[in-house]
């Protein structure tokens, strides 16, 4: 799905051959010019499939405000290496025990590239002085993935060329001459990591340690929240709040102690407004109000510490995926389950709801005459799939048996 | 269809796998689970060639596919009779076990399934991988 197909990848610049960006080498930048949000997302798909050798890529393109989907694509294995530069893959630090610990070789992953603003700095190998990815992230994506799957999550630096829902006239001038984004470093809160491992590691077998994953909207809302920086404690001592990211994006939360049920309860309330960001997350502006939100829990999930954060990130970007696409349908953005429960927090007992909602329609659908290739058949299986991909990576994380 | 290619690492000794699959990470997936077999991707329109002239030990097929059903995808094969004996496994997103036995496939399965299950299922068909000298296309 890409929704930025009706955005005239020209831009009023020449374009360019197959969308490839282009480098300004006397700014040691990296920018796209003339192209459309599909090509960059294309890109950059392609270029991490090339790169990690992958045989797989999905990308998830969020606006500058890391708050709105605008792109999702994914792309098969790309053996043309010659157009792609070398990606500096120095040995990784914080994460290399993550790395050395994940699943099955050849698996899925999700790698949760909160702000990558460098990226395409990372697909060419050149970096600012001073101001490069985190290589323990690249290695453990590398790692984890071993010639599998990866999906990235990639925002926009710059506002501008973001095609709105459903598209109008203002798209087309909404373009991406000087296209920068997507070049910065992997703004993942290494306290978070490092946090989990020791929760996990300290943890009972059965004790409950639940990372919750938010995307938030609103200025300034990580201001007070360091976005790579130490942990704030979460109210009632329960956990840990994080930051993720320089703008008002994402945020992250691990309780301890607390149930996925009990967690999940508390994040409804706080997408009601009926609790304060300040209660969840231990201190963040009050302005951030936050749009999706994903659970993962160790024990019932029974995921390793190593996925936990790719887990979650996967269930939150499909909770973005779902609203934007009901959004664009004009329809309530929070998706009904069997019997009308709202489910405005993903986690993997959702999932597998909305799979069997999304199952019935499908069914529905073909009894009512349609084909196999009839379009809406199609679309229904595609959405499907996205959802049972997440599913089943989930069940990969988890190693589980029939 | 994003990903066709093949499996070509130490596959002198194990059975052929045809997968036909539209979602690349699907297709990810069960690469990594059938690793001890040699799998290939195909489109449904080259599966049926290959599978005559190749003779494969199994072929997987999700239903809802571009161009051709894998149903009937399964219809044809089987009613050729130089593939009529492959087994054909349908794996699906669509719950349609009874359509799938009735098109002549020998199993089905539903998506999303536990990693182990498709391997099972897999096993039970054409039995464990390294007992049979097959060799996959690099």
């Amino acid at each position: 799905m890409t929704r930025s197909d009706d955005f005239d990848p020209a831009g009023g610049a020449e374009p360019l051959a197959a969308g490839a960006p282009k480098m300004n080498l006397r700014h040691r930048r990296v920018f796209l010019r003339g192209t459309g949000l599909r090509q960059v997302a294309d890109y950059l798909a392609q270029s991490f499939a090339a790169l990690l050798g992958l045989e797989a890529c999905v990308l998830y393109l969020y606006d500058h405000r890391r708050a709105n989907l605008v792109a999702v694509t994914s792309v098969g294995r790309v053996t043309d290496l010659r157009r792609l530069g070398r990606i500096p893959l120095d040995p990784g630090t914080g994460l290399a025990a993550l790395a050395a610990s994940p699943g099955e070789p050849g698996g899925s992953v999700s790698l949760p590239l909160w702000d990558s603003r460098r990226l395409l700095g990372v697909v060419y190998g050149r970096m600012d002085p001073g101001r490069v990815p985190d290589p323990g992230l690249v290695n453990l994506a590398r790692a984890m993935a071993r010639g599998g799957a990866l999906a990235l999550s990639v925002a926009l630096a710059k506002p501008g060329g973001v095609a709105k829902p459903g598209g109008n006239s203002g798209v087309a001038k909404a373009r991406l001459p000087r296209y920068q984004g997507v070049a910065g470093e992997f703004l993942l809160n290494p306290y978070l990591t490092r946090y989990l491992e020791s929760a996990l590691r300290l943890t009972q077998p059965d004790g409950a340690v639940v990372l919750a994953l938010l995307r938030l909207s609103g200025p300034g809302c990580l201001g007070r929240l360091p976005y790579r920086g130490c942990p704030v404690p979460a109210p009632r001592a329960l956990g840990r709040g994080f930051g993720l990211g320089r703008g008002s994006n994402r945020v992250a939360v691990v309780w301890l102690g607390l149930s996925r049920q009990d967690a999940a309860a508390r994040l409804r309330l706080l997408m009601a407004g009926s609790l304060a960001l300040d209660d969840v997350i231990g201190r963040a502006a009050a302005v951030a109000r936050p749009t999706s939100a994903a659970v993962v829990s160790h024990n019932e999930d029974r995921v390793g510490p190593g996925s936990m954060l790719a887990a979650a990130s996967d269930l939150l970007d499909l909770q973005t995926c779902l609203q934007s696409t009901r959004r664009d349908e004009g329809r309530d953005p929070v998706h009904q389950l069997t019997g009308d429960a709202a489910a405005v927090v993903m986690d993997s007992h959702v999932l597998a709801q909305e799979i069997d909602r999304q199952r019935q329609v499908l069914q529905d659908a073909i009894a009512n005459g349609c084909d196999f290739q009839d379009k809406h058949v199609r679309e229904i299986s595609e959405r499907l799939d996205r959802l049972i991909v997440v599913m089943m990576r989930l069940m990969g994380h988890r190693g589980a048996v029939p | 269809m994003a990903v066709v290619g093949s499996d070509n690492v130490e596959a002198s000794a194990r059975p052929l796998i045809f997968v036909v699959e539209p979602n690349p990470f699907m297709a990810e997936m069960e690469r990594s689970i059938l690793r001890s077999y040699a799998v290939e991707f195909l489109s449904p329109e080259a599966v049926v060639r290959a599978a005559v002239s190749r003779r494969p030990d199994l072929i997987i097929a999700e239903i809802v596919l571009r161009g051709r059903d894998g149903l009937a995808l399964c219809r044809e094969l089987k009613a050729r009779p130089e593939t009529a004996a492959i087994p054909f496994l349908v794996f699906s997103v669509v719950d349609a076990a009874a359509e799938a036995a009735e098109a002549g496939a020998d199993a089905f399965l539903l998506k999303p399934s536990e990693r182990n299950a498709l391997a099972y299922e897999v096993r039970r068909l054409i039995g464990p991988p390294r007992t049979q000298g097959r060799e996959a296309t690099p």
